[in-house]
């Protein structure tokens, strides 16, 4: 390539998760791209710290990288995660896990749920989550690696981490500086920006200007390059998600560690708990229309299982997505591109998204809009597919206690998902796409779990005689159950890997 | 699904016979199955009588346990590894569009990058040049790819070219064994229930009336079971100018393992290899040719309708009309009944089951369509209207999009029910000298001579594993052992 047309400066503003994973994945292109990269960040500005609770791509991030799984759990205080305890959600008293991982195996090219709809009509079936390893073994507390064998029901799931975002920030900015990204300390003052729409260079209050071909906004929800210097719109997605605010509090451990996220449906919202080897994050995720502040924040005091470690902390979003992440030569990663509640654990993935298609889509200092226009196609149906996804959790609810879920059963929804939901509770079938976080298993998970039960089923099934399919099934929990059983517990599992120091 | 469910194929055909056939082995055994067959109506999958399909045909055949090599013997069959497109450049000038990838990926960097930095640098042997299929092809060489991951020839896949007359009536035996009734008459006209919403029953110009609960609609470009119900038909003729088909046996130039596909002032043609020798099937635009139209032919309409509404489903050219340029007929038929026994429709279910069913094949056709007009829009002819008028068009948006992307950097965006994967899209664009403005920088994380000489190694094994199959013959069905 001609050596004027690269991108040679690469400026990130903003630390905390989003930016140091953007700086750490970048500095892999730093020497073959002869690329010089500058972090810009402020230790009087906080970071939000959100995403302590991850989805299993991150173990391809890390990977590569080349981190070490075990001393990558050690330094951010980790454990790891099947899946999401969601409780409350259908109904007070309900609990499902929406678990990584399948349920069952085709049987005669028929979906195994088609088949455990038509036993469990006659009621002949255990519950759903009983065929799925991933949810025996959370339930039971235990955990292992999965095997590689593809015939063992040990290779049927797969895992995740919950950690804390702050240590994965630094640990991921020591990786980056041994790399050579340059940290500068200050916070940004002013921002420049060309009769063409390009930011030029952005001012620190130290008084040093820092100029760049690339600027990448991890500043947050406030986006400061990309709506406060290039005044870029944001989609308001209130109507379908109508949370606006939570309030965090750790606390102190007190019982082992779950191998799993739990996310219990209140009044107003819901409580994440995310258990760490050394303290469970807790938060309450609600809409102020709803319930004030104090009530919430009184709200997740009074169901602490140990002693706050710190005052609760309020934060305030709007959920939703910029217009365009890439604009000009400025792309927003993070927090700053959109906010999609942490219910499903996808902040961090956004980021990753986000990070690996800028890659792909890397380019030249002259900068092509072909390549903005790909990058916001791509983010925007990752953002709308898994925005569908969690609107289902709220629309798919009996719940008439509170008005907050008078009004989420009854709220109009996305056309894309009515479809899919008319689809699902028709017929079971999940509807496919090509793009798209979640897939059939855990649209399953949501769908059963929150009691969508569909009026039909594969009819291709029927021919299955009922005492056969009855016993195959049967075999399977048998199995899963034996499996979770021999698993280690997850603490023990943790000590011997991976605990912190 | 209620016992004795009443099922009726109307019109037997490829698309028919091969629906008949599928739809026998997976429903349960209680459902009644019957085809109504009209052997003098031109074929319901396929244009012209002869094919070349994609290795999803292959495969389709093998899940209804058929032999392979005594169907090959039966249909007339040769082997496909791919096409080869002459002519739509400039006039010497020929690609192949392979059933294989092209190289190999290096440390996350996509091999299409690799080649053309090195195309940059100046000497770099043809794309084609890295694709096993292609390699083999014109070796004139080939053998069944071995299903082990680790082998290079797992890389690769095979269609068949065959006598879609002779493909059908080995799919009507096998259905025939497998419990289908067949009747022969000729279906003349459609009783609707009293609100209009459903076919009710289907007469035959002989009288007699088929009913049942659902019907097929096989009856190819005239779809008189689904037009009773619905007129609802997109036209795509202004972006694929060809209109009228015409056959011949006979005529020369067959390379084996390849389709030929030779573009002509007034449209173009596709010459396949069969064992008893080559026929010819020449695709043109009646408006830009004067010639009187033979009589071994006939005309059709390029596009699309709903093919599921109420009680009937259309499979095959009852629902999309494509040329078989990228030799999708039969592929789409398969994809019908594939996607039809995901969704299959019961009692007690809403019309959820026929919206999925027709936005995923709405996507699957419209993707497949993009493909073929990419060959109009990207040609290189330059003072013959058909295809002046071809290279000035507007293409519909994806494929304006693919165009754009590859063009600038060599991505290719890839949408819901591609048929067609990165691969193919590569193969058509650098083959119509869609050259992208840059290769990834990552690319350069390699030196010249370093990717000089890791091309150079894959190329040595690809050709290693070409030497190690054995040589066939233009009209050879079967793998000498």
């Amino acid at each position: 390539m001609v050596e004027q047309a690269r991108v040679h400066k690469v400026v990130i503003v903003g630390g905390g998760t989003a930016g140091w994973m953007t700086a750490a994945a970048l500095a892999g292109m730093l020497e073959d791209q002869g690329l010089a990269i500058t972090l810009v960040e402020s230790e009087a500005i906080g970071t939000v710290g959100v995403g302590e609770a991850t989805i299993p791509h991150i173990r391809n991030f890390n990977a590569k990288l080349g981190i070490d799984e075990n001393e990558f759990m050690a330094r951010t205080q980790a454990t790891f995660k099947l899946g999401i305890e969601f409780r409350n959600w259908g109904r007070l008293g309900d609990s499902y896990i929406h678990p990584f991982g399948a349920y069952g195996q085709p049987l005669e090219r028929v979906g195994f749920h088609h088949h455990w709809l038509r036993l469990r009509q006659l009621g002949l079936a255990a519950e759903i989550g009983d065929y799925s390893l991933p949810v025996v073994a959370a339930r039971k507390g235990r955990f292992s690696r999965p095997g590689s064998d593809p015939r063992s029901l040990l290779s049927t799931f797969s895992y995740a981490f919950q950690f804390d975002a702050g240590l994965y920030a630094a640990f991921l900015r020591s990786h980056a500086e041994r790399r050579g990204v340059v940290r500068r300390e200050g916070k940004v003052v002013d921002v420049t920006v060309d009769q063409t729409g390009h930011i030029g260079a952005i001012r620190l209050d130290t008084g040093e200007e820092i100029g760049g071909d690339l600027f990448i906004d991890c500043s947050g929800f406030r986006g400061l390059l990309i709506g406060e210097a290039l005044r870029t719109g944001y989609h308001d997605w209130k109507r379908w998600l109508p949370c606006d605010r939570a309030v965090a509090v750790p606390c102190d451990t007190v019982e082992p560690a779950t191998p799993y996220t739990r996310a219990t449906a209140l009044e107003a919202g819901w409580a994440w708990r995310i258990p760490l080897q050394h303290r469970v994050g807790n938060g309450y995720v609600y809409a102020s229309d709803f319930i004030a502040d104090e009530a919430a924040s009184e709200r997740v005091l009074g169901q602490l299982e140990g002693p706050p470690r710190q005052d609760p902390r309020f934060l305030r979003f709007t959920t939703g997505k910029r217009h365009r992440q890439w604009v000009g030569n400025c792309v927003a990663i993070g927090l700053s591109s959109g906010f999609l509640e942490p219910l499903e654990s996808t902040s961090i993935h956004l980021i990753q998204v986000a990070i690996t298609t800028l890659i792909e889509l890397f380019p030249q200092r002259e900068m092509d809009p072909v390549d903005a226009g790909e990058f916001n196609r791509v983010m925007d149906l990752e953002y709308e597919r898994i925005r569908d996804f969690l609107v289902l959790h709220y629309k798919a609810t009996e719940r008439d206690d509170t008005p907050f879920w008078d009004h989420c059963r009854t709220m109009a929804i996305p056309d894309s998902l009515a479809e899919k939901m008319a689809l699902f509770e028709e017929s079971g079938v999940v509807a496919k796409y090509r793009d798209g976080l979640f897939l059939e298993p855990s649209w399953l998970a949501v769908y059963l779990g929150q009691r969508i039960e569909p009026r039909t089923w594969d009819p291709l099934g029927a021919h299955i005689p009922t005492d056969a399919l009855g016993a195959a099934m049967e075999d399977l929990r048998r199995s899963v159950e034996q499996s979770a059983q021999a698993m280690p517990s997850h603490d023990a599992f943790v000590q011997s890997c991976c605990a912190a120091s | 699904m209620n016992p004795g469910f009443r099922i009726a194929i109307i019109g037997g055909g490829s698309a028919g016979w091969m629906t008949a056939a599928a739809l026998a082995r997976a429903l349960p055994r209680d459902t009644q199955l019957l085809v109504v067959d009209d052997p003098q109506a031109p074929d319901s999958g396929c244009l012209a009588p002869f094919d070349s399909t994609l290795p999803s045909l292959p495969a389709f055949s093998r899940s209804l346990g058929l032999d392979e090599d005594r169907l090959m013997k039966a249909t007339d069959a040769t082997f496909k590894l791919g096409s080869r497109f002459s002519g739509w450049t400039r006039r010497e000038a020929s690609y192949i569009h392979p059933f294989s990838e092209f190289g190999a990926a290096i440390d996350g960097v996509a091999f299409h990058h690799l080649w053309m930095k090195l195309r940059q640098a100046g000497q770099v042997e043809p794309f084609e040049a890295f694709a096993l299929a292609a390699i083999a092809a014109r070796a004139g060489r080939f053998a069944r790819p071995d299903h082990d991951p680790r082998s290079v020839t797992s890389s690769m896949a095979y269609g068949l070219h065959l006598d879609v007359g002779a493909w059908t009536a080995a799919l009507r035996m096998r259905a025939g064994q497998d419990g289908v009734a067949r009747i022969e008459g000729v279906p003349a006209s459609v009783e609707r229930s009293p609100d209009g919403k459903t076919v009710v029953a289907v007469r035959l110009e002989d009288g007699a009336k088929v009913e049942a609960d659902l019907f097929i609609d096989c009856t190819g470009t005239r779809a008189l079971v689904i037009e009773a119900l619905s007129s609802d038909r997109e036209d795509w003729s202004r972006w694929l100018p060809c209109d009228r088909v015409e056959w011949s046996r006979g005529g020369n130039g067959a390379a084996p393992l390849l389709t030929e596909a030779t573009a002509l002032r007034t449209g173009w043609r596709q010459t396949v290899p069969l064992q008893s020798g080559v026929a010819s099937v020449t695709f043109r635009s009646s408006t830009h040719t004067p010639d009187t139209p033979s009589p071994e032919g006939r005309s059709f309409v390029s596009g699309r309708r709903p093919p599921w509404v109420g009680n009937v489903i259309a499979l095959g050219l009852s629902a999309t009309v494509l040329e078989p340029l990228e030799g999708t007929a039969l592929h789409q038929v398969q994809s019908g009944i594939a996607k039809l026994l995901g969704l299959f429709p019961r009692r007690g279910a809403g019309d959820s089951l026929a919206h999925e069913y027709n936005r995923l094949m709405q996507a699957e056709s419209e993707r497949i369509r993009d493909l073929l007009i990419a060959h109009y829009r990207l040609n290189r002819r330059r003072g013959q209207p058909l295809w002046d008028a071809a290279a000035a068009m507007d293409p519909p948006a994806e494929l304006a999009s693919k165009i754009r992307l590859f063009g600038s950097r060599g991505r290719v965006p890839l949408f819901d029910e591609e048929t067609f994967e990165e691969a193919s899209w590569i193969a058509t664009f650098m083959g119509h000298h869609l050259q992208p403005e840059r290769y990834h920088p990552l690319a350069d994380r390699f030196s010249q001579a370093e990717l000089r000489a890791r091309l150079d190694r894959m190329r040595a094994v690809m050709r290693t594993a070409v030497e190690a199959m054995p040589p066939v013959s233009a009209f050879q069905s079967s793998v000498p052992s």
